[in-house]
């Protein structure tokens, strides 16, 4: 009986063609939650190092511009390499020529000066340093030299005396960790005793020529008088607040910019700033600095203190701007005359520091930011008929934030859909309300394909303040919620 | 008393009841009501005596659950047809008995009865949370006042028995009937729990998922447990078929009143099995693997941004992240000692109006109205019948039966037999419109079988006034 029923309706029960369930609902699921205080985002922008915060939350960015050894001890304390020259000629008392020859002591004495403008060394000792001699003569040969020089003494306070028997007419000697002491300032005698065997010679004069070469002169220390010393400095730079790819203008207030210097040398020194100016694309360069020349005393002390202050004002690209600075640094500006010790260890160092509050003024910065995904493999069913993402932010920032969110295809170089089109995620909060905004995004059908088809979100920013004067606080928060809802209608194939 | 029986009606849900309890010249009417005097003197079938399957169902429907093309063939599973279809409360449940020997015999002023035979049972309640929230999705399932709530209840139960019994009528008026049973447990499942609570937030969609699953098996050796899985290669040994004894009882009590009337109250299958080895339990509850964890339950607000970037960019990290996703709702399986299961006891109570004829040799009427009920492991299961049992010229058995259960009203049943002297044929059916539509009807039920009768006479096979004398 039962065969009978069951085979009249044969097909009824066959369910080998069944494919896949037909299923009609609505999934809601939350996507994706995040709360960023303020201090966390400048951690995401890799700006912690570069941000301070007060007690209070306040925040302020920190560029420092250090330029260590704008005049230092070391280039003072160099000199030109000597080239002298000295011939000594006199009259032949015998000019004729016998096969006769006798052993003779000729003696000579110079001084050389060697050029220091800017210091006049009367005690030193010397760092490096060699002097070379080549003597050409007609007198005869050269047995033995014996040269002093009484300026120079070595390290147990001998004097300087050089004996030698020259293989050939050059000699030399190194002058590094000999002290130099001279009352006339910058001057160097040598004194030579030349043993000689004299030959006679029809030639009606006779001659010494002294060829004389100093080389890497240098002192490690000094004693003397120094003259103003001045260098010329300048700085270009790009200055840049915010790394990533911001664009736009932001007016800010109370930067206070701070000089600190180190001058080692003994005597007082200035700095003289002629030229300072900011350049931002598209505007006119402003000078930093008012009035001009700025001038900065610049005492004499071994550790970095503050010697300048002030505040400032002004607009700066998001994306920064272009600092050109000219200035001269000068040691003893006054020319001083007074007996000092300089080492070439000596400088002056300048650390300028920026302190930038964040408190500022946007009209609009932009903002660009991508994110790759990889959802070609992911198998989205035919069914899905719609999905609504639905992103709400709670933001007590005191900044409105506009966005655009694209979807693009790499491969192909297009965009291949527009999620978001210029709606405002972010309302500011002037009052430290938490303000709320929220957004759909619906993603049809079609879109879905799109963004199974693209492997990068492209966003774009616009900041702005609404034209309100805001500070912004480390406490600042930022909280983001998104859900999704995702309606399907179709078979779910087996 | 009938309006009694009417009343319980109104709370009947499913049962089990065959044409084969009111057929008169059926020797296993006794398997319902082993009071009762059967106009045999001796009886046995071997292996096809008593096969029968039964199938019932409140609310799955073979058309509920598919949308169907052109040609009448099913294409496609309509999931919010199928949800639609459910109740609050479903029920599904299977009784399969396979009687592989019978021996009824008289025996001085009674008769004793022996069968040998096989048994399985299984029923399972569910809501219909599951599939409405497969059909609909979570979107119609949100705030805190409106989960979606899933819960299931699931019992198995397999089991040999041997039962020997007898029957004897003590008065004309009462006669009283017994078997003492021998159990061997097969297989059995028993729920505890098996819960789960969708919870979607309606202003941040967060999804807070309760689950509790608690389950007790005994399994052949078969399946085992290994380092918390549950493993399916062990070995089978015929030494399992008599591991977890048991033991049951049948009663009965029937009287006649002077006149037509009689009355019937039986109880079946009183008894427990031990479960003794190989007992595995099922505990599924969210597992503190992290990120979702939240006070034992599973809580999904969302991804961390850098992790929903992660997800979508990386493969590797996506692999990662399902797979410990899974580990949430991993089910922990464990070996324990022992546990009891009771049997599924039934009692019955019937009330019996038989028809004088002029010629009971000719034809025999009884009207019968029987409340049944039933405790298994998902809840006490009652019934309500009326049936019509006929005999003619003592070859043909008839019944025509009417049960009600709650949601399930089309249970028309049938009964045939012949019986000619030497055997006694039957086939029934509880519900002929199962047999006609079995996938789309509450039920399917058919019993079959061939008893042979061992003392006949050539004159008369079948002797209605054979009883054994009352004790008086």
């Amino acid at each position: 009986m039962l065969l009978l029923f069951a085979s009249c309706k044969k097909g009824h029960y066959d369910v080998t063609n069944v494919n896949g369930v037909n299923a009609e609902g609505e999934l809601l699921l939350p996507v994706a939650h995040k709360s960023f205080t303020m201090m966390d985002m400048m951690v995401r922008f890799q700006m912690d190092s570069l941000v301070s915060c007060s007690e209070t939350g306040e925040l302020s960015y920190g560029y420092s511009f250090e330029d260590y050894g704008v005049l230092n001890g070391q280039r003072l304390l160099q000199f030109n390499d000597l080239n002298y020259h000295d011939l000594y000629a006199f009259d032949n008392p015998y000019p004729v020529s016998l096969p006769v020859s006798f052993d003779s002591v000729l003696s000579f004495e110079h001084t050389i000066v060697f050029e220091a403008n800017d210091i006049s060394v009367l005690e030193a000792v010397m760092k490096s340093g060699r002097i070379d001699f080549y003597i050409e003569t007609n007198v005869g040969s050269l047995n033995r030299v014996v040269l002093r020089s009484p300026e120079f003494k070595d390290a147990s306070g001998h004097d300087f005396v050089l004996d030698l028997q020259p293989q050939s007419n050059s000699f030399g000697f190194d002058l590094t960790d000999l002290n130099y002491a001279s009352d006339v300032a910058n001057t160097l005698t040598l004194s030579y005793e030349l043993y000689c065997t004299i030959t006679s010679s029809d030639d009606p004069e006779l001659y010494v020529d002294f060829n004389i070469e100093g080389r890497e002169l240098a002192m490690s220390k000094v004693r003397g008088f120094m003259n103003p010393y001045s260098s010329r400095n300048t700085i270009d730079t790009v200055v840049s607040l915010f790394p990533g790819n911001l664009a736009g203008m932001l007016e800010l207030e109370n930067i206070r910019m701070k000089v600190s210097e180190r001058n080692s040398f003994p005597l007082s020194a200035s700095l003289v700033v002629d030229t300072a100016l900011m350049t931002i694309e598209n505007q006119e360069p402003f000078s930093i600095f008012s009035p001009m020349p700025l001038s900065v005393d610049l005492p004499s002390q071994n550790s970095f203190d503050e010697v300048y202050t002030t505040l400032l004002n002004g607009k700066l690209n998001a994306s920064g701007g272009r600092l050109f600075a000219s200035s001269e640094f000068v040691v003893n500006p006054t020319g001083a005359a007074e007996m000092i010790t300089v080492a070439d260890t000596c400088s002056i160092d300048v650390k300028i520091d920026l302190e930038v509050p964040f408190s500022f003024r946007i009209d609009e910065v932009n903002y660009f930011d991508t994110v790759n995904m990889k959802l070609s493999e992911i198998d989205m069913p035919d069914m899905i008929e719609a999905i609504t993402l639905e992103l709400s932010f709670t933001s007590t920032l005191p900044l409105n934030l506009n966005g655009q969110f694209f979807m693009y295809d790499s491969e192909h170089g297009v965009i291949t859909d527009t999620l978001i089109n210029n709606a405002q995620l972010i309302r500011a909060s002037f009052d430290g309300q938490p303000t709320k905004t929220t957004v759909s995004i619906d993603i049809t059908e079609e879109r879905v394909q799109n963004v199974l088809h693209s492997d990068r979100i492209i966003m774009a920013y616009a900041l702005d303040t609404d034209a309100h004067d805001v500070k912004l606080n480390a406490n600042q928060n930022l909280g983001l919620e998104i859900k999704g809802k995702v309606k399907y209608n179709g078979v779910v194939e087996f | 008393m009938a309006m009694v029986l009417m009343c319980s009606v109104a709370v009947a849900e499913g049962q089990t009841v065959s044409p084969v309890d009111f057929m008169q010249m059926n020797p296993y009417q006794m398997k319902a009501n082993p009071a009762t005097d059967l106009p045999y003197e001796s009886v046995m079938s071997l292996v096809v005596g008593n096969i029968g399957l039964d199938v019932q169902t409140t609310t799955l429907r073979y058309d509920n659950l598919f949308e169907f093309d052109a040609q009448g063939q099913p294409a496609t599973v309509n999931l919010r047809q199928f949800a639609n279809s459910l109740k609050t409360k479903n029920y599904v449940g299977f009784d399969v008995c396979w009687d592989l020997f019978t021996l009824y015999h008289r025996l001085n002023k009674g008769m004793l009865t022996v069968n040998y035979g096989i048994k399985a049972q299984g029923d399972a309640t569910f809501n219909d949370g599951l599939f409405k929230l497969a059909a609909y999705g979570n979107g119609a399932f949100v705030g805190e006042s409106h989960p979606a709530d899933i819960n299931m209840d699931l019992n198995l139960l397999a089991y040999r028995e041997l039962a020997v019994g007898y029957q004897i009528n003590v008065t004309e008026q009462l006669s009283l009937g017994g078997r003492a049973k021998l159990l061997f447990g097969l297989a059995s499942i028993t729920t505890d729990a098996f819960d789960a609570r969708l919870y979607t937030d309606a202003d941040s969609y967060a999804l807070r998922l309760q689950e509790n699953i608690a389950m007790r098996a005994a399994l052949p050796r078969v399946f085992y447990v290994e380092d918390g899985q549950l493993m399916k290669n062990g070995p089978f040994s015929l030494g399992e078929l008599y591991r977890n004894p048991g033991f049951g009882f049948d009663f009965a009590a029937e009287y006649r009143f002077d006149g037509p009337f009689s009355l019937v109250a039986a109880v079946q299958d009183l008894g427990v099995i031990f479960w003794r080895s190989n007992n595995i339990s099922a505990n599924g509850k969210v597992n503190d693997v992290g990120q979702f964890y939240d006070n034992g339950d599973f809580l999904f607000n969302g991804l961390e941004i850098d992790q929903l970037q992660l997800i979508v960019s990386d493969d590797a990290y996506r692999e990662q992240f399902m797979d410990t996703l899974q580990q949430y709702f991993q089910i922990n399986f464990a070996s324990f000692e022992k546990y009891n299961t009771a049997l599924n006891t039934n009692v019955l109570l019937r009330a019996n109006f038989d028809l004088n004829t002029p010629d009971p040799y000719k034809a025999r009427h009884r009207f019968s109205a029987q409340a049944q009920g039933r405790f298994i492991g998902s809840g006490f299961r009652p019934a309500f019948t009326v049936a019509y049992s006929g005999s003619f010229f003592q070859m043909l058995d008839v019944c025509a039966s009417y049960t009600v259960m709650k949601d399930s009203y089309d249970n028309i049943g049938l009964g045939l037999a012949g019986n000619f002297g030497t055997f006694h044929i039957y086939l029934t059916t509880n519900n002929l419109i199962g047999c006609i539509k079995p996938m789309n009807a509450s039920g399917f039920n058919a019993q079959v079988g061939i008893v042979f009768n061992l003392r006949t006479s050539s004159e008369n096979d079948f002797d209605v006034n054979v009883t054994s004398e009352p004790l008086e």
